[in-house]
Formats: structure tokens, C-alpha cells, sequence
């Protein structure tokens, strides 16, 4: 079985189930008594981030078509499910973190636009979400799409993200959802960091020019968010309940 | 990570926090952040973990789940988390009443510590609960109205004798409404029960029984933690004092009380003033002894001894950071567990003193009443003994301290605008009556560390007494005006609107007014009462343009204080919602539908000018239904900004 993660910010309820479903999925004892106790403890691929004004969403490793990691490592310890190369068809093939060629060089790391892959505890080796490859080998849906209670993890069998549309593919797609990123001008100070990082090339700005995002070839993946050193970048979600839960106004009638 | 501007107005608590940053101690605000995001289930009180079958939770997009496992549907879930913390919060207002009885009755002893200070009000606290008082002396009357206070709580049936305080009425509303409480402990007891696994399914039938139980504390357990310890350590009156983190003194053997109970705080005060300790200080190179006081004890010896406030809840961590305080004695209620680890990193002895409120390998000195002195002393002494371990080298005091008056009470009011010859309420109502005064707003409660700390007391306050709103302030949120110098008379001619202005003017009042601690609430409503009495303002309290506000809440006992401002017809605004957002219905009939049966309602509103406004608007709808004269001077005239 393959096919993409689909995340619906307006949905994130920040329950943060997806990170102990992960947890748990990459144990030893696969179930949350037995890994609670395991050395060395379970780490989750995903984290649940926070966007502000209560609105929250998972990150984990998109799988990109073009994958930074698997062009920055030396040790060529990344494969495109299994094999080296992408398939000459390149549908919905995770990218797969190879543990034993893994040097601990951390180029990955510092070539992620998504901030997805880390490092073990005794710094030795590098993870990062693997699409819960065994289990779609078994025709079960990954861990973290299991898991959540909201439906803001999805995940949609064969299904081909973004046909005609963009030009890097992912395996996990921000999508199906009114949230938007925008660029505070204010608080922009044209560094380029997040025009640099967009994996869509669709942020535009030079030197001492506010950045500006092209809503229209936004794929909300949110590399620029992590990437903003100033908070400039802001997300907004109109129609989720958590907003209004969080900051609410409510009046009664007269 | 929020830069300490973002987290805090205050320059004192900036600076700390910058402290505490720097010397990799980690206060509430970081740990906060490392929580965030917060889970959303919670903080929509759709998280139900009553019993084995769960933990569950209602999807509230409408996809999965919808009702937990035994069928409890979003409705339910919300409205049993929040009756148990009305339960809660009520618990913890009449544990301390309860305390308070006990320590009257040393009192009554004749050979206790403690001592009936204000005879007077003992009598109209006996006459109150209808306890003859001729021919008693007060150590008998004393006897006689701890007992009575002290049935209050174990109570089966009848009714709290301090519900008679309040208007006709609305004591036939209660009455109709099968709200009047009937025991403070059964109230709770039966609260609890009724919001357990397959009990009461009914929201609405849930809300009736917490605002019983809530009525319970105000009426009941607050109330008479109120009125004893007026009793005991007497009726507070105008004083000045000061707060804020500058009140550590450099040479100065400081002595930090936090936490609720008079019955300690009062005498850690009396015992700092003990010929032979004040002798140890200053034989170990001090140059006295500095009692100053954290959140609600603090604003207990404030307003009757002066003692000044270190700070508030969020101040708490900070205060140690100074390096200066050489003992924190704690008690019940609002001290972070955190307390233990940031005192490690400087010479700070903390001492626990409750059987209730204790911490793993910290010190515990057990207080109790029949020895009350004698351990304060021996507290004391232990700060003292601290003082001679302080690194000088390491104490930073932030220079903010602020000048304030507290020390106002419903009966204080009499005097405070009547005079001392004709002591009277007349002032006020006419006040209001006139136009000069808009209304009065309670604003009171905690401070949270989700919001930037001072930010939502000082713009709700600022924006009421700006459109002539009087306002009456307790804990935390009293401390936090003070902090800004609003707990002053000259904060009425830099921020008040002109009506406003000339009533402080001419009693020489501040604009705010610090009528005490937490429990002390209470002398809200009794205010409400006395407003009413005097006349021309209608019959119950819901007729009344005054409202309640709690801005930065945190804590469930502000929710018990909300419900009980409510269930008295007090129309109450809360910053953050009460965590019922994920229940659609429970959130309607609080903002809306609780008004047909109590005559008062709530309003969520975070952003604080707003809030005021939802204020404003309420207080002019009361004034119009009373057919009062237009506001004497709709428009705001400052004294000069430079101020």
C-alpha cells in the first residue's frame, strides 16, 4: 500500500496522540506500557508545532520528490524506498533513512527545509519519519494518521499530491484546508531565509524589501515558518474552532 | 521563547525574569512554553478521564467521536469538568473558613495567641447568625460564634445563616430556584457525586447544583473566613503600604510569607517584631527583620498591618531570584511546586507549615493554632539563620517598589464617605445616581502566565475608571493595579474620567479601591447589599450597574468566585474562556440563557479594552432600566499624559 499524508491545520487539536502513536510504532515492545520503559526511549519522528492563535499542526519529513537529504549525504545512506535511485514512474516513494550507513555527519539535518530529521540521544545516529514503511508493506495506514482523534492526519491510499500544480511533490501534504501563510511586513527583516527555503519557490522579496508569499503557489508545507527567525511569518486559519475557542469573544443576547 | 517584555509589563518582574534566564533557572513562563501547543481537548473541557472506560474525548469537528464511552455527550463532559472545579475552588474557600473557625475558637480559650481584636464586629458578626449578645462577654461570644460558623460546614439541612445578608428578594429567587446551599461541605460533597460516572447528564441540572454549591462559598465559606478574621485580626481601615519586588531590604533579614491563611501570616508579622529575634538579626550583621508577603496572605496583612507586598502569583519564582529572600514560608493554596528547585540555586529556606501543602526534602514546620506564636518564632528564627548563609555577591533587588492605600471594606465605606458623624452609604448612591459614578466593577482574580502579565488588569482598569467605572479590586489583580501606582488618589487624576475624578477628590479616595484577598470577595457582595439597603438603586442585585471581571484568571477558585458573582446576580466577564468552548450549548447558556434564572450572566473576553466596554454597555443598560440621570460627563478629561 502507498500513498500520501494529508494534514488539516484547521483540525490540529495539539492532543499531540500522533507523537505517541510514532513513539510507540518505532519501540521495541510496540505498545505504550512496554515503551515506556525501554532503553533507549522511543522518539517520535513527528512533533505537534505550535503556529500561534491556538492554531497548532504535526511536522514530520515530507518524503520530497527532490529530497535535500538524500543529495547532501556523503555516506549515500538515503534511499527512495529501498532503492537508490527514484523509480522511473517516482509515485509515493518514501525516502528511507539507511541506520547502519548513517555517520552522524548531519548534513541531512542542516539540509532540511522542515526541520524533520534529528538526532539520537547519544548523538550517533540521525531518524526522521519513515512513512511507517513496514506497516504500509502490511496494508496498514501509518501510526500518526491511526492515531489522530480529529482527522487533521489523513491518510489518502494512491492518491498523486498535487497534480499539475506544483513543482516539488511531498508524501505529506498541508492541503484541504482555508489556512493561509502571509508575511508580516513589520515584522520582516528581508533576511531571505524563508525565500531560500520554499520549496515552491513562491516567496518573493530582495534586500530591505518585506517578503511576500504568492498565496496562489502556496502549498502551506510551512518551511518558511520554521525557518523565520523573527516570527514574521503568520498563519491564520479563519474557520477553525480552536481560534475562536482560545481567543474567544462571546456575548450573550441582550 | 517570549523575551521577558513579552512577557510581563512589569519592570521588576522583567528584570528578574532576565535574571532567572540568564542563570538557567526555569520559572512558570518556560515551562509554560514547553507545553505549548496545549492540548486542545483540555483547554475545550471536552477531555473526560472519570473513569476506566476512558480516558475520552468528543471530536469537536464533528468527525469522530461524539459522546464517550458510556455516552456522555460534549454537553456532559464540559459541564461535569467545570462543577468539579466549582467544587474545587469552593473546597479550598472554605477550608480556609474552616480554619479560621478553629482559630476563633482558641481565641474563645482566653489563653490562646490569638485574640479578639475587633469586639465590635464580633458583635455584628453574632448578631448576624442571631446569637443573643447580652450579657456575654466577648471571649463567650467569641466561643458561640465559632460554633455557629463552625456547623455552617457540617451541616445537613436549612440554609447558610449569611444568606440572610443578601436582598429579599433574591433570597426568594434562591429559594424558588432550589439554589440556597445547605451545607458548605455537603454542597461540594453532593457536587462531586452528582458529576460522576452516571449521575447527572443534564448540563443544565449540573450548572444549578455548582452555582449552589459556588453560593456556598461566597455566602458560606468565604465569608466566613471574611468576617473571623476581621474578628481576630481586625477590620481593616485605610493604610498606606507598598509593593512590589523593591520591598526586599539589602541588610535586611527578609522573611516571605505566601499563600492564604492569616491565622499564620499574622503571627509570622507579630513574631517579627519580637524584642529578643529582632536582637538576633541584628547580632547576625542585620538591620532588622522585613516581613513582606506572595499573593492572597500578602493582601491579609496588608490591609490590616501595612505589611508590605513582595509581589503576586507570577512574582513568586522571581521573588527568589532576587537572591535576597532568606526564608519563604508557605502555606495553602497558589504556591508553584516549582518553589523547592528555584530555591536551591541560592540560600532561600523554604519552609512548608500546612499538613496539607507539603514537598519532597523540604523543610516542614507544622503549624498549629494551640502554638501558634511559638512556631511563627521558631520560623522566624530559621530566617534568621538563613540571613548568615545569603551571598551578598548574588542578590540583585529590582529599585520598583510602589506606593498604595488599601484597607477598604464594605463597613469602611460608611465612614469613608459619610464621615465619621454621619456614616453612611448616601455618598455612593447618590454618586451613582447623579452620573459621576458609571457603576463599580469588581475586578479581582489571578494572573496567568499565558498572557502578559499585568496586561489584562491594568487595561481593563485603566479603561473602566477612564469611562467613570469605580473599581474594587482583591488579590492578585489588587496587587498588579498597585504595582502600576493605580491603588493611589493621584491615579484618579491621571486616569480617571471626570466624574470619577471629583468623587476621589473630594473623599480623597483612590480610584481603585483594595478591598482584600481572595475570600474577601465576600465584601463585594456584602457592598451589593448595602448599596441596595440604602436605595434608589433597585431591589436585587441584578438591578444593580456593577459588574465582576477576572481578567488573567487561572484557578479554579476564580470559576467558584464566578459562579457565586453570578448566582448573585452579578453580571461576570472572564479574559480566557471558562474551559466549556467545546460544549456549544453549555457555552450558550452561559453567556446568554443563565440570565432567566439568576439574572446574571457571563461574557468571555479576552482582549481587555473590549471587555471593558462589554462593561460599560452592561452598566448603562442598568442604569437605563433604573431610570438614572445620563453620566454627569461623557467625556474623558485627563490630567496631563505626562502625569
Amino acid at each position: 500500500m502507498r500513498g500520501t499524508i494529508h494534514v488539516d491545520l484547521a483540525k490540529c487539536i495539539a492532543c499531540k496522540a500522533c507523537e505517541i502513536a510514532c513513539a510507540i510504532e518505532h519501540s521495541t515492545a510496540k505498545s505504550l506500557v512496554g515503551a515506556l520503559g525501554e532503553q533507549p526511549r522511543p522518539l517520535s519522528r513527528v512533533q505537534v508545532v505550535s503556529l500561534g492563535h491556538g492554531l497548532a499542526a504535526p511536522f514530520q519529513c515530507r518524503h520530497c520528490e527532490d529530497a535535500p537529504c538524500m543529495a547532501a549525504c556523503p555516506e549515500d545512506a538515503f534511499t527512495r524506498d529501498g532503492r537508490p535511485e527514484p523509480s522511473a514512474e517516482a509515485v509515493m516513494e518514501p525516502v528511507l533513512l539507511n541506520r547502519e550507513a548513517c555517520q552522524a555527519q548531519k548534513k541531512c539535518l542542516r539540509a532540511c527545509p522542515f526541520a524533520a530529521i534529528r538526532m539520537t540521544r547519544d548523538g550517533l545516529k540521525a531518524y526522521k519519519c519513515d512513512l511507517c514503511i513496514g506497516r504500509l508493506n502490511a496494508g496498514v495506514q501509518p501510526a500518526c494518521t491511526d492515531a489522530c482523534p480529529t482527522g487533521a492526519l489523513t491518510f489518502v491510499i494512491g492518491e498523486a499530491p498535487f497534480e499539475g500544480r506544483a513543482d516539488k511533490r511531498f508524501l505529506v501534504v498541508h492541503e484541504g484546508t482555508e489556512a493561509r501563510y502571509a508575511i508580516d511586513p513589520e515584522a520582516c527583516t528581508a533576511c531571505g531565509r524563508c525565500r531560500r527555503v520554499c520549496p515552491q519557490q513562491c516567496i518573493t522579496g530582495e534586500r530591505k524589501v518585506a517578503h511576500v508569499i504568492d498565496p496562489e503557489r502556496c502549498i502551506r508545507c510551512g518551511a518558511c515558518f520554521l525557518a523565520c527567525r523573527f516570527g514574521a511569518v503568520r498563519v491564520t486559519a479563519p474557520a477553525s474552532v480552536l481560534t475562536a475557542a482560545t481567543t474567544s469573544t462571546s456575548q450573550g443576547g441582550e | 521563547m517570549r523575551t521577558p517584555e513579552e512577557r510581563s509589563l512589569d519592570a521588576a518582574s522583567r528584570q528578574m525574569l532576565k535574571r532567572a534566564a540568564d542563570e538557567g533557572i526555569s520559572t512558570s513562563w518556560d515551562r509554560w512554553e514547553a507545553i505549548e501547543p496545549h492540548c486542545g481537548f483540555g483547554r475545550l473541557g471536552i477531555c473526560c478521564v472519570l473513569c476506566d472506560m476512558g480516558p475520552c474525548r468528543v471530536d469537536p469537528f464533528g468527525e469522530g467521536a461524539q459522546a464517550g464511552a458510556c455516552g456522555a455527550t460534549a454537553d456532559v463532559i464540559a459541564a461535569r469538568n467545570l462543577c468539579r472545579k466549582i467544587a474545587a475552588g469552593t473546597a479550598a474557600h472554605s477550608d480556609h473558613g474552616r480554619s479560621v473557625c478553629h482559630a476563633m475558637l482558641e481565641a474563645a480559650s482566653g489563653t490562646s495567641d490569638y485574640k479578639i481584636k475587633d469586639p465590635k464586629k464580633l458583635r455584628s458578626v453574632a448578631e448576624r447568625l442571631g446569637i443573643a449578645a447580652d450579657g456575654k462577654s466577648d471571649l463567650e461570644l467569641a466561643k458561640a460564634v465559632g460554633e455557629t460558623c463552625l456547623t455552617q460546614f457540617g451541616q445537613q439541612e436549612g440554609t447558610l445563616p449569611f444568606l440572610k445578608r443578601a436582598p429579599k428578594k433574591r433570597q426568594e429567587l434562591w429559594e424558588q430556584q432550589g439554589l440556597a446551599p445547605r451545607g458548605i461541605d455537603r454542597e461540594v460533597v453532593t457536587l462531586l457525586h452528582q458529576t460522576g460516572v452516571g449521575v447527572d447528564a443534564d448540563f443544565r441540572s449540573m450548572i444549578a447544583a455548582g452555582i449552589r454549591c459556588a453560593l456556598a462559598d461566597g455566602w458560606g465559606g468565604s465569608m466566613v473566613a471574611t468576617d473571623l478574621q476581621d474578628v481576630l485580626f481586625g477590620s481593616p481601615e485605610p493604610i498606606r503600604a507598598k509593593t512590589n519586588l523593591g520591598v526586599l531590604g539589602r541588610n535586611l533579614v527578609n522573611v516571605l510569607i505566601h499563600g492564604h491563611e492569616p491565622v499564620l501570616s499574622e503571627m509570622i508579622v507579630e513574631a517579627a517584631r519580637d524584642a529578643e529575634l529582632l536582637a538576633k538579626a541584628k547580632a547576625a550583621g542585620a538591620d532588622g527583620i522585613n516581613v513582606a508577603g506572595i499573593c492572597c496572605t500578602s493582601n491579609e496583612v496588608l490591609m490590616r498591618h501595612g505589611v508590605p507586598s513582595a509581589g503576586t502569583f507570577l512574582q513568586q519564582e522571581l521573588a527568589v531570584v532576587t537572591g535576597a529572600v532568606d526564608a519563604m514560608v508557605v502555606d495553602v493554596q497558589c504556591w508553584m511546586p516549582s518553589l523547592p528547585e528555584v530555591a536551591s540555586h541560592y540560600h532561600t529556606k523554604l519552609i512548608t507549615t500546612s499538613d496539607r501543602a507539603k514537598a519532597p526534602g523540604v523543610e516542614h514546620i507544622q503549624f498549629e493554632e494551640k502554638h501558634a506564636l511559638a512556631t511563627a518564632r521558631e520560623i522566624v528564627g530559621r530566617a534568621i539563620e538563613a540571613f548568615g548563609e545569603r551571598d551578598p555577591e548574588r542578590v540583585v533587588i529590582p529599585e520598583q517598589e510602589m506606593d498604595l492605600i488599601a484597607g477598604f471594606t464594605a463597613e469602611y465605606v460608611y465612614t469613608l464617605l459619610g464621615g465619621r458623624f454621619r456614616p453612611s452609604y448616601r455618598p455612593l448612591n447618590d454618586a451613582i445616581i447623579n452620573g459621576r459614578i458609571r457603576g463599580v466593577a469588581g475586578v479581582v482574580g489571578c494572573e496567568n502566565v499565558c498572557s502578559v502579565e499585568g496586561a489584562g488588569h491594568l487595561g481593563l482598569i485603566k479603561e473602566l475608571i477612564k469611562h467613570d467605572v469605580l473599581v474594587v479590586s482583591t488579590g492578585c489583580s489588587a496587587l498588579a493595579a498597585a504595582r502600576e501606582g493605580l491603588l493611589t488618589p493621584e491615579a484618579a487624576a491621571r486616569h480617571a474620567g471626570r466624574g470619577l475624578q471629583e468623587v476621589c477628590e473630594a473623599v480623597g479616595m483612590p480610584p481603585v479601591l483594595h478591598v482584600g484577598s481572595c475570600v474577601d470577595n465576600s465584601r463585594i457582595l456584602i457592598a451589593c447589599c448595602e448599596i441596595l439597603a440604602e436605595g434608589g438603586l433597585g431591589e436585587d442585585i441584578s438591578d444593580l450597574p456593577v459588574a465582576g471581571a477576572a481578567p488573567e484568571w487561572m484557578s479554579e477558585k476564580a470559576i467558584a468566585i464566578g459562579w457565586y458573582a453570578v448566582g448573585s446576580g452579578i453580571f461576570t466577564v472572564f479574559g480566557n474562556p471558562q474551559p466549556v468552548m467545546g460544549s456549544e450549548a453549555l457555552h450558550r447558556y452561559m453567556v446568554d440563557e443563565v440570565e432567566e434564572l439568576v439574572g446574571a450572566k457571563y461574557a468571555f473576553e479576552p482582549d481587555p479594552v473590549k471587555a471593558a466596554h462589554v462593561i460599560i454597555e452592561h452598566m448603562n443598560r442598568k442604569r437605563e432600566a433604573l431610570k438614572l440621570r445620563p453620566m454627569m460627563y461623557e467625556s474623558y478629561a485627563p490630567a496631563e499624559a505626562a502625569g
